[in-house]
């Protein structure tokens, strides 16, 4: 007969001195927030990134849905409403916006720049990825603590650029910041050297984050932790803080070739000068197309702990997966040059596009493996499962339509269309910000030690799925029917999409707030989380209490059985009865 | 495998541009020779997409249907957790499918950038924001030909090409970087400060004039819609980004002569300079960003302009005499206008002098502060 695994609930409630959670306050208030702003505890440091990036998410969503309210009409729409009041200054120098393009264009802009420098970059590894690797590793902190609190100091110190920036009128040269154009607009004008200032320093808070993790993974984990009984979560971190360490400088060296060029006039990219601005290019996308990854893999990490608890099996193929990880990051250096189809037109191209479908095939083994993992499972579709069922079906059609992006005649159709910005936004914002949302939801009893409504949950999730297809779907037909990106009026024909698209929007935003509320409402006054509410085998779960003590756990963990061994082992559950847990079959030994 | 693929392609080649999916997806067939093989490569990977998503997604919902936890005694089943034969499985079939796109994609590509040799040549000028196109006779468009492809009455030139004869444009910018699409062609390229870009194509029909002659016709929601095609600027290039525009229109051959010659002088003997600078506006895309109605845009209106005292940048109040009007005009970054961005080109080196005097005496014209007031308008 099965074994019910109450071993372990005893290193969660035992007879031990007692030991405060890491939430609890020092004393009075000024001394908590003096503790908050000089710990070095991860779990802390993943909080205040997690607060930060969801309030960077806020101001770049808002962007979103003023650039598709913009888009509501062929001609310029709403900008003239802004006249006199705070956006009217800052975008439009106190003047009448109503036939002018700035708006739109700097809107679009601050809406790139923070959704990838100040969001998806940092998202998952620097919250989620802070908080829970080393307690999946069964450590007390990553190796470096002290430079983890740096790097989320060099963050806000890079934040506080780009506002700056962005408070002195923005820039309008998307986030891409193309040369020559980048190098030679708003001449006079510090607020571009600002926000590539920003982005410059932001690197560096990446670097720092990655370093620690690939050093964390290779030196921390626990006794008798493996690398292949390391939750598959840690391998999908540890394969983007790799790509992290390496390629950012690479941005780092031509964001600062690119103030170079714009103060000294050194002639890299410059053509007057005999540069060349597709040189930028290269260097731009040598950094940026593995950058995709950064924030594709943590996505996928999470993927694999929700669907190993939410359907209680074995993650399907789990070396698969984990070496499919290390293809993708290896692979991800060389397709850089798929972003340049349309540049020169060279043969080059070629094998740019080889790669390009090479590089589909680890990610489409990833799915394959997990969907094979639900086959014969105990599914409950709980809100953050519901968000890795979502992933699925996202991220399916994101990675689908990057075949017609990576062969070559239907490319130079579609480059620079609405489809190029559909097909971006299923795999960045459909993968990474689902995964991300859904982690949230998985971890919010870990992390906060309350629990979210259910219910609410999962009226947000079905919003945010409707809605998000609502926006982004139409676009792919925008986009073959030759409506070009970064557009501040477009010619009739399209409407009918951009207002669907438009609509859209606002039911996705209904459904985030949703979320946000209902997190809201947890915090006032959600239910008492127990230690294990999902019944999960990963070592957050069965050897910290929620929240976790401030070191983590009360004794060094020892493992004992792998992070999805739910056919052999049932865990502890705190309350019986919170959720109903199926029980292994007959014969699997637990241990103890 | 790969027989099930060739099949599957043959009956989309065979839908030849009339199926459902294609109007969908590009609401009518392309006019290009090109058009064509880019369209049935790209309804085959809509099929490859759609087979695949109900590959992945079926089986998804069916589990999620069949063994969600409601349905599960207390002991649920166990199942591998790894095959070996099934995992190379869908390694490598999803690899031979993508084979045949990838080859039919580089095939598409090599036969877009190879131009044929007797092809027509036309240069393209792209700059902060206009098209200019020049014929090997030394044609431009002419600004009385100017069409308007946006809801806006911005015009913006026309570009005509000759029927059944390749087109090569070999394309280089004066300024950031441009690309021309060709919606309707299914390519682009992009323009580069640095070197000379070309893209070629072959126009299979002429296009059909629309109501009354001209090349637009009324939409039943009383819309004017302009029945050539549309050429756009793919790569931001700045705040007019999107009214770097431009109609293409394809005309017999016959036709196509007839304009060039018709095109060779813009600026005829015997025309006032103010009808310089009317044609000058439009032909030097003043238009994009300076309205003559009173209009905000980019820059600022030239209705009243002349005569009247402005703030400038520097705080400073100008009265704008011809002196002033001839530097703003050549060296925009001199003295700038209080309230508008700094992107005014500079135009010294590219305008004729016939044409600065021409834009003087047009702007002077614009203005009831100018000699022309009492003058008919």
């Amino acid at each position: 007969m099965a074994t019910i695994d109450i071993g372990k609930a005893g290193a969660l409630h035992g007879g031990h001195e007692h030991h405060g959670s890491y939430l609890e306050g020092k004393g009075g208030i000024w001394s908590t927030i003096w503790d908050w702003m000089t710990t070095v505890d991860h779990k802390k440091i993943g909080m205040m990134y997690l607060v930060a990036i969801l309030v960077m998410f806020f101001f770049g969503g808002m962007a979103a849905i003023m650039v598709r309210l913009e888009l509501w009409e062929p001609t310029r729409a709403v900008a003239g409403g802004f006249e006199g009041n705070i956006l009217g200054h800052m975008f439009g120098e106190g003047a009448n916006l109503g036939k002018s393009n700035e708006f739109y264009n700097r809107v679009m802009t601050i809406h790139g720049i923070i959704m990838v420098f100040l969001v998806i970059v940092p998202s998952v590894p620097a919250s989620l990825g802070n908080f829970l690797l080393p307690l999946m590793l069964g450590a007390k902190d990553v190796a470096f603590p002290r430079l983890n609190l740096a790097s989320w100091y060099v963050y806000l110190f890079g934040s506080l650029f780009a506002i700056l920036s962005l408070l002195s009128y923005g820039v309008d040269t998307g986030w891409t910041f193309y040369t020559p154009y980048s190098t030679t607009t708003d001449e006079g004008h510090v607020r571009v050297v600002w926000m590539v200032t920003a982005a410059f320093i932001l690197g560096f808070s990446s670097i720092f984050t990655g370093l620690n993790f690939v050093v964390t993974v290779h030196k921390l984990r626990a006794p008798g932790m493996g690398w292949f009984d390391m939750p598959l979560f840690v391998w999908g971190i540890y394969g983007a803080a790799i790509i992290q360490v390496l390629a950012t400088p690479v941005i780092g060296i031509t964001l600062l070739l690119l103030l170079f060029e714009r103060f000294f006039h050194i002639g890299i990219f410059d053509p007057r000068l005999g540069g060349d601005p597709v040189l930028f290019q290269h260097f731009f996308w040598f950094y940026s197309h593995p950058v995709v990854y950064v924030m594709i893999l943590p996505g996928m990490a999470i993927i694999n702990e929700l669907i190993g608890a939410g359907s209680r099996k074995k993650i399907f193929g789990y070396r698969a997966v984990a070496f499919s990880t290390l293809a993708i990051a290896g692979i991800s250096f060389i397709v850089w040059g798929h972003h340049l189809f349309t540049s020169q037109g060279e043969v080059a191209s070629v094998v740019f596009s080889a790669l390009t479908f090479l590089v589909a095939i680890p990610s489409a083994v990833k799915v394959f493996n997990w969907i094979a993992t639900l086959y014969k499972g105990s599914i409950i579709l709980t809100t953050w499962m519901l968000y890795a069922l979502s992933f699925l079906f996202l991220f399916s059609i994101g990675g689908l339509t990057g075949l017609f992006l990576g062969s070559l005649a239907v490319d130079l159709h579609l480059h620079d269309t609405y489809f190029i910005v559909a097909h971006f936004h299923y795999v960045m914002m459909g993968g990474t910000i689902i995964a991300f949302i859904g982690g949230i939801h998985y971890w919010w009893p870990k992390m906060t030690g309350r629990m979210y409504n259910e219910l609410a949950g999962q009226i947000g999730c079905a919003l945010v799925f409707i809605g998000f297809n609502a926006t982004f779907f139409p676009q792919f037909f925008m986009g073959s029917r030759g409506m070009p990106r970064r557009y501040a009026s477009y010619v009739t024909e399209y409407q009918f999409w951009h207002q669907f698209s438009t609509i859209g929007s606002w039911i996705l935003a209904a459904g985030l707030f949703l979320h946000l509320f209902n997190f809201i409402a947890s915090l006032v006054n959600g239910r008492k989380a127990p230690a294990n509410p999902w019944g999960a085998l990963t070592l957050e779960w069965t050897h910290a209490s929620s929240p976790p003590i401030e070191h983590n756990f009360e004794h060094e963990p020892v493992v004992t059985h792998g992070p999805y061994d739910y056919d052999t082992v049932l865990p502890a559950q705190t309350k019986p009865g919170d959720y109903v847990l199926p029980r292994p079959a007959a014969g699997g030994a637990a241990h103890h | 495998m790969m027989d099930t693929i060739l099949t599957l392609a043959e009956t989309v080649r065979a839908e030849k541009g009339g199926g459902l999916l294609h109007r969908f997806s590009f609401g009518h067939v392309g006019n290009s020779t090109q058009a064509y093989e880019t369209e049935w490569l790209y309804i085959f990977i809509v099929w490859v997409n759609i087979i695949s998503f109900i590959v992945v997604m079926g089986p998804m919902f069916w589990f999620v249907f069949k063994y969600h936890r409601s349905k599960q005694a207390t002991n649920y089943q166990q199942s591998a957790s790894h095959n070996t034969p099934l995992e190379l499985a869908w390694s490598i079939i999803p690899l031979l499918v993508l084979v045949p796109i990838f080859f039919w994609g580089f095939e598409g590509y090599l036969s877009k950038l190879a131009s044929p040799s007797d092809a027509e040549e036309i240069q393209i000028k792209a700059s902060m924001w206009n098209w200019e196109a020049t014929y090997r006779n030394g044609a431009q468009p002419h600004p009385r030909d100017y069409v308007k492809i946006m809801e806006s009455d911005l015009e913006v030139p026309l570009i005509v090409v000759p029927q059944d004869r390749p087109v090569r444009l070999i394309m280089h910018s004066s300024d950031v970087l441009h690309s021309f699409f060709v919606p309707d062609f299914r390519t682009k390229m992009d323009v580069t400060p640095n070197r000379y870009t070309s893209m070629w194509f072959e126009a299979r029909e002429v296009t059909l004039r629309g109501d009354e002659g001209t090349w637009y016709r009324r939409l039943p929601n009383g819309k004017r819609d302009f029945v050539g095609h549309k050429v756009f600027c793919a790569e931001y290039c700045g705040n007019q980004h999107s009214e770097m525009a431009a109609g293409l229109v394809v005309l017999t051959r016959e036709e196509y002569a007839q304009k060039l010659e018709e095109w060779l002088n813009p600026y005829s003997e015997g025309m006032s300079p103010r009808e310089i600078g009317e044609i000058a506006y439009k032909k030097r895309a003043c238009n994009t960003c300076h309205s003559i109605d009173g209009q905000r845009n980019t820059g600022p209106t030239w209705k009243n302009w002349y005569g009247y005292e402005h703030a400038y940048a520097d705080g400073q109040k100008r009265m704008v005499d011809e002196n002033h009007l001839r530097e703003n005009i050549l060296y925009s970054q001199k003295t700038l206008v209080a309230g508008y961005p700094s992107s005014m080109p500079v135009y010294a080196g590219v305008l004729k002098d016939i044409e600065v005097n021409g834009l003087i005496e047009y702007i002077k014209s614009l203005s009831d502060r100018g000699p022309y007031k009492d003058a008919p308008q």
